[in-house]
């Protein structure tokens, strides 16, 4: 009953209006202007998104999103949504949906995703846009849900090699796409558009730059745990438009202060840790303060590093392309690895967690080889297995039991 | 029944004898574990391919590798590990998913194999991508001539194309004769044999596939309920005794391991690399392509012309490609009027009693479903 509500509710154009207010009054108690930034865009988006005012497309979380703003439409993450969904402790509703259709193995954001999409809790897509980046899990699942609402699927495949081959291939691809896509919705694609969408994206990127060289600072100014929230969010659904910009400003302002003010987010640091992984579990659960109550602090993690250069508007395919290929999560682990290494390095870390969130077979797949390196550097790394979405694939008391093991044998 | 068993124990033999003999050889020996490898590369160069085949279990490569990974990647990893494959030198993994590329990682890593190779595969099949496609196969040219120290000239790639082409006509052979009911093989073996041919050199195949065929009755007298047998790595074909034990009748295979092949031979009036291309790339999909649509007009295509009556798709657990695939292809066959079944299962053989009844009422809903014709046809 509640469900059907609440998706009766959130179809309505008008209810983003009537909560906007509300949600400013109850997060206020944030001291962090940011985040209310990060729900107001969430709400501009999917008002935006139900009024269907502009072409909906849904994308995957790796296409860059200034793609999306360049051909004038509203993006909607279906991964992010349900990651929404369980940091709002409603996953099951939608699993138990999923897993009538598809096997409970496979990623439970996806199963999520699927779920929330047959109870009515999506806005209607005009098209889907999704790349081979990171996972097989995406590229068959937005293929799935192309055959769900008989829309057309988009689909950029990534080249394992980023050299002169692959990259003609892949922005092949990119042309082609943008032209099939402006047909489809008759939105022309207009460079001067996709002009002003790359100057927010550089100037976004320069914040979240700044950002993460701020972050280096002792004690940890910042919490792992919330850039893995709304940080990301941001980061994967709004570059490429205004209220990114004011986001990463806000945020770097708002870091600065506590930097200045030499505060650190946990009364006393005595460890630091880099987190392994794009996602964290977002449904209610003690990883983080079981890690604050040992004074661990998540210091950095992987999906906050800028792996991109700026977007050139003089060439526009080849920047974009550019940026899709400088994925660490492309090519060989190695990438990964180096990665890690470079971020361990230079936040000054004492250990690390890989997150080895289940169904997520790329990364989990990597995690030996990560912890085996960073073990021979010096860099002690525990493998946490979890579940990002499902909470039932969760067990509070024995992940207690081997954080502070971790937590201890760093000491 | 003496006949069928001999073939299967000189096949048996024949395998036992020709991986003995892998330790002997001059030639590398280079694995592979993907059908879309283009193997005919390897025999150009000289080499040896070897299909990885690892019997379970695969305790060694979960060690390595999470629990949640596809069995066989992890059994390819725990042999590796084990040095079951004492005689190889080199290991091409193919790009085509998450499973392979962690494989490939893995063992680069933890195995001190000087070769190994990730050759990419796009998912999509436009001119582009078979462009990028031949450029891949021109890499792996590269590193087998570098680490080797072989040339491949065009002459001995021609040579070795004609001889994938007449493993080709064969294979064909071998499926229509199962496909009429002509075989003289159950179709545990016929499987077994179909397998046998991506770990034998082709001049050790070939006769062996010649025999059966030549053994085939001019007239079919198999009767069964028609079953299409598609999915993901099937090492183990126990579930095909079962089908056959429950009445069924495999007269159609889409497996990794046999039958989702190129429909056509290799191209020998083109540029060699870009016919090895296409011939690859456009053959019928995997679930790891894109296009899913393909696929499911082409395992479509496979149940009308076999008078298939029911569908059973096996796939390995954490195989993430088929597992989205099974409810869109269920959805096509639904219209279709073809029931199917979906075995989802662990890479270790040995399935207990629940699939076997799983398979068993499969067979008798089919039986009791159908025309009066269809049902009279299948006694």
């Amino acid at each position: 009953m509640i469900e059907r509500l609440i998706a009766w509710l959130i179809r309505r154009p008008h209810y983003y209006y009537l909560v906007r207010g509300p949600l400013r009054v109850y997060y206020a108690r944030y001291a962090n202007p940011a985040f209310m930034i990060w729900v107001s865009f969430l709400l501009r988006t999917y008002k935006e998104a139900f009024a269907r005012t502009r072409p909906v497309i849904w994308s995957s979380a790796f296409v860059p999103t200034e793609l999306v703003y360049g051909l004038g439409g509203v993006p909607v993450h279906p991964e992010i949504l349900a990651s929404l969904m369980a940091y709002f402790d409603i996953s099951g509703w939608f699993l138990e949906k999923a897993d009538t259709r598809i096997s409970t193995d496979l990623c439970s954001f996806y199963r999520i995703a699927l779920g929330m999409a047959m109870a009515g809790f999506l806005p209607q897509p005009d098209l889907l846009l999704s790349s081979s980046t990171f996972c097989d899990g995406s590229n068959k699942f937005f293929g799935y849900l192309s055959q769900l609402y008989n829309v057309p699927h988009f689909f950029l495949d990534v080249p394992y090699h980023d050299g002169r081959h692959g990259r003609r291939y892949l922005v092949d691809q990119l042309k082609d796409l943008t032209d099939s896509i402006a047909q489809l919705t008759g939105i022309p694609w207009r460079p001067e558009r996709m002009e002003r969408v790359v100057e927010l994206s550089n100037r976004a990127r320069g914040y979240l730059l700044q950002i993460n060289d701020l972050r280096k600072s002792r004690p940890a100014p910042f919490p792992g745990s919330e850039a893995l929230s709304y940080g990301v969010g941001m980061m994967f659904c709004s570059i490429g438009t205004e209220p990114s910009v004011n986001f990463y400003r806000a945020l770097c302002r708002f870091i600065q202060q506590k930097v200045d003010q030499g505060a650190g987010y946990l009364p006393e640091e005595k460890h630091r840790l880099l987190w392994l992984h794009h996602i964290r579990p977002y449904y209610p659960n003690n990883i983080f303060d079981v890690l604050n109550g040992n004074g661990a602090a998540v210091v950095f993690e992987e999906a906050s590093h800028v792996y991109w250069p700026q977007l050139d508007n003089r060439a526009i395919f080849e920047s974009v392309a550019q940026k899709i290929l400088s994925n660490f999560s492309n090519g060989p682990l190695e990438r990964r690895v180096d990665n890690a290494l470079k971020m361990a390095k230079t936040y000054e870390v004492d250990g690390a967690i890989h997150f080895s969130h289940w169904g997520c077979r790329q990364s989990c797949g990597g995690a030996s080889v990560l912890a085996d390196v960073l073990k021979a550097q010096g860099i002690p790394c525990m493998i946490l297995d979890g579940d990002g979405g499902d909470p039932s694939n969760y067990s509070p008391g024995q992940t207690q039991t081997r954080l502070e093991a971790f937590v201890e044998m760093l000491e | 029944m003496a006949e069928d068993r001999t073939i299967l124990t000189d096949l048996r033999e024949t395998i036992e004898r020709y991986m003995g003999s892998l330790s002997v050889r001059e030639a590398p020996v280079i694995g592979w574990c993907c059908s879309y490898v283009p193997v005919e590369i390897l025999e150009s160069a000289g080499l040896v391919p070897l299909r990885l085949l690892p019997p379970p279990p695969a305790e060694m490569g979960d060690a390595y590798l999470n629990p949640n990974f596809c069995g066989y990647v992890r059994a390819i990893m725990g042999e590796g590990l084990a040095r079951a494959y004492p005689f190889l030198s080199g290991l091409v993994v193919m790009n085509t998913c998450d499973g392979m590329r962690r494989l490939f990682d893995a063992w680069s890593h933890f195995h001190d194999l000087s070769f190994v190779h990730l050759m990419d595969l796009p998912r999509i099949t436009t001119p582009g991508a078979v462009v990028y496609f031949r450029e891949e196969i021109e890499r792996l040219i590269d590193r087998v001539s570098s680490h080797f120290g072989v040339s491949i000239s065009t002459e001995t790639m021609a040579s070795c194309f004609r001889a994938s082409n007449r493993t080709h006509t064969l294979l064909q052979q071998v499926q229509d004769l199962m496909g009429q009911g002509r075989l003289d093989l159950t179709d545990y073996e016929a499987i077994e044999l179909l397998k046998a041919t991506g770990i034998l050199a082709r001049e050790t195949c070939h006769p062996l596939l010649k025999r059966v065929i030549n053994e085939s009755p001019m007239e079919g007298d198999r009767r069964g309920v028609p079953i299409l047998l598609t999915g993901s790595m099937l090492e183990n074909p126990e579930i095909v005794s079962m089908i056959e034990a429950g009445g069924g009748w495999v007269v159609a295979q889409d497996l990794c391991v046999a039958g989702r092949r190129s429909e056509n031979p290799i191209s020998l009036t083109e540029d060699p690399l870009m016919a090895l291309a296409r011939h690859y790339l456009l053959r019928p999909p995997c679930a790891r392509m894109q296009d899913s649509q393909r696929r499911i007009d082409y395992v479509s295509n496979l149940v009308r012309s076999y008078h298939v009556r029911g569908v059973i798709y096996y796939v390995l657990k954490f195989c993430d490609t088929f597992l989205y695939e099974a409810p869109v292809l269920k959805q096509t066959l639904d219209h279709m009027g073809i029931p199917m079944l979906i075995i989802e299962s662990e890479y270790r053989g040995g399935w207990g009693g629940g699939i076997q009844t799983r398979i068993q009422a499969f067979l008798e809903m089919l039986n009791g479903a159908g025309s009066p014709d269809q049902r009279e046809a299948t006694r």
